[in-house]
């Protein structure tokens, strides 16, 4: 996504400063020289002294526009923004949002919240699962070929055999 | 590849072991792999790094002590049975039947290296073959006691398996009122009318003959010796079955006896009392006061063709019943070389009375026979326990003289117990 062109004495210093990730494919080009941008790429060139804010925007592009999904539960209606939802599971023909300890029913079918968030890191791990990616605390490989994903809220999920070379390419950066 | 052929299930473990390790290390690898990806995923989305935590620390160092804990327990088994020998406790062991003692021999015939049916064939002694030496005999005068002189076992080439204390037989003895004299198959009766000083010009009375005594196995047989007291004269004989011993004639077992025959004969009509036949190749015998004691031994040849452990069950037959030894009452001691039947007789001469007592001990034993018991000595061993399953050069850690003796009550033949030096 990004692409750092600094000095090469400072270089490590600031990457670690921006929490920038650097992608042989990027888009941004993040440089303190003017000289160094790319015509073909957006250029965010800075100044050191504003490092910090340059740390924001990159937050910023990276999580993208803010996107709301709406659910029920006993309680109501709740809108929560999409990353806070652990994983998005059917359950006898429901579909629900699961969050850390509750879960809220979602008036839409699950490859129309996949639509959604397509853009935001969410990978179905099986027919009936869509993972925030985001939420994975560990992935442990089962000697059936298929993984077992240890959420950050103690649950455990599946990825299906048919789900596995999509979910691998999805991790990669 | 030798060690794996020999022992399939050693290859049969290993290749589970390795699949096992194969199957963890493909699973370590996986993991870290994709944790990885996860977290330089985790880096790119900004979301605060899992960094390397130490539950995934946890969860590989777990993974690879599963992964390692096969060959950690092989490891266990080889220091343990490489360091660890089998302490005979000098405790007797008994068998539930055959296939007990057949187990005993497979699982020990790899660790003791004298165990070697090639080794015993070229030693087993010959049973002593009738070399004796008329030295009383003077012209037609003979002797009124003992004149025949057999080699006793202290007289053998052979460095083991000797005999000592046995009786010295008598070819030629008398009471008051005849001689008894062996001559070739025969005994031969004449009147003692000279008071027992000579035999020259007796009377002759009767004969018994045993050439005559051939049953299914067209037995021969050698009149060992005799015994005599008020009321029996008592036979000792060697038997050979010729028919039934089911090997080449040409082997040297064929000089071997099968079996001994007591016959004992009344002497106030010279009529049969008894026929004790006892199984086992005649080892030591002895007479005590209307008893008569007999060590046998029979070489348990395992390699030989067509071997049946059933065959060699010691027994003894009284007037043709025959009373085998149950299994159950074969002793063996852990340590010693199971490859002889030793048998123990005690016959209360003229009764239905026999005791009988086996052994499963080597061959080589010696025996130290007495009118108070017998004692068998031989070598004890201190053996590798995994030496067989290891090929291990060293199979015995170490070797000891053990002393099993057995006591002689008044025909009762009990266990004293067992000496380990």
């Amino acid at each position: 996504m990004f692409k750092l062109k600094i000095n090469k004495s400072e270089h490590k210093l600031v990457k670690e400063k921006l929490k920038l990730v650097e992608t042989p494919k990027y888009s941004y080009v993040v440089t303190d020289d003017k000289e160094l941008v790319e015509d073909d790429k957006l250029n965010i060139v800075f100044n050191h002294a504003e490092i910090t804010k340059v740390s924001n925007l990159l937050d910023l592009i990276v999580q993208g526009e803010e996107l709301f999904i709406t659910g029920n539960n006993e309680f109501g209606q709740k809108r929560i923004e999409c990353r806070n939802f652990y994983y998005f599971i059917v359950e006898e023909d429901d579909v629900y949002g699961v969050l850390g300890q509750s879960k809220l029913i979602i008036r839409m079918k699950l490859y129309e919240i996949e639509e959604i968030l397509n853009p935001k890191d969410f990978i179905r791990s099986s027919k009936y699962c869509l993972v925030n990616i985001g939420k994975i605390d560990y992935i442990k490989a089962a000697l059936n070929s298929k993984l077992d994903l240890l959420m950050k809220n103690g649950e455990h999920l599946e990825v299906n055999r048919s789900y596995l070379k999509e979910f691998k390419k999805a991790l990669k950066v | 590849m030798t060690f794996f052929i020999n022992n399939p299930w050693a290859l049969v473990i290993g290749t589970l072991v390795t699949v096992f390790i194969t199957l963890m290390t493909i699973k370590i690898i996986k993991e870290v792999k994709l944790n990885g990806l996860l977290r330089a995923k985790h880096q790119l989305m900004r979301i605060k790094s899992v960094s390397l935590n130490i539950g995934f620390i946890k969860r590989i160092g777990v993974l690879t002590s599963t992964a390692l804990a096969p060959i950690a327990v092989i490891a266990v088994i080889v220091l343990v049975g490489t360091n660890s020998n089998t302490v005979p406790s000098g405790e007797l062991r008994t068998f539930d039947d055959s296939n007990d003692i057949t187990k005993l021999y497979e699982s020990i015939s790899g660790v003791l290296p004298r165990y070697s049916s090639t080794e015993y064939s070229m030693d087993v002694p010959y049973n002593d073959e009738p070399e004796y030496n008329i030295s009383s005999v003077e012209g037609d005068n003979y002797d009124a006691v003992a004149t025949t002189h057999f080699l006793t076992g202290l007289e053998r080439t052979y460095s083991s398996g000797e005999v000592v204390g046995e009786d010295q037989y008598s070819t030629l003895l008398h009471n008051d009122d005849y001689y008894y004299e062996v001559v070739g198959t025969s005994i031969e009766i004449t009147v003692n009318s000279n008071e027992g000083t000579t035999k020259t010009g007796t009377q002759f009375v009767d004969s018994i003959n045993y050439s005559n005594w051939a049953g299914a196995c067209n037995e021969n047989y050698f009149i060992k010796g005799m015994y005599l007291d008020e009321d029996y004269l008592t036979v000792v004989l060697l038997e050979y079955p010729i028919s039934c011993i089911g090997i080449d004639l040409d082997s040297q077992y064929v000089f071997e006896n099968m079996n001994i025959l007591v016959s004992v004969i009344n002497i106030d009509d010279l009529s049969d009392a008894k026929n004790y036949r006892l199984n086992g190749n005649l080892n030591g015998v002895i007479y005590d006061n209307g008893y008569l004691y007999v060590t046998t031994k029979r070489f348990l040849n395992y390699d030989e063709e067509g071997f049946n452990i059933e065959n060699y069950l010691p027994y003894y037959e009284i007037d043709g019943i025959k009373i085998y030894k149950d299994y159950s009452e074969i002793v063996y001691i852990e340590g010693t070389v199971p490859n002889s039947y030793t048998s123990v007789y005690s016959i209360e001469l003229g009764a239905n009375i026999v005791d009988h007592e086996v052994l499963l001990v080597d061959y080589y034993y010696d025996t130290h026979i007495s009118s108070s018991g017998v004692e068998f000595i031989g070598t004890i061993y201190y053996f590798e326990t995994m030496a067989a399953v290891f090929e291990l050069e060293d199979t015995i850690e170490e070797s000891k003289k053990i002393t099993i003796t057995l006591n002689f009550e008044t025909g009762n033949i009990v266990y004293e117990g067992i000496e380990i030096k």
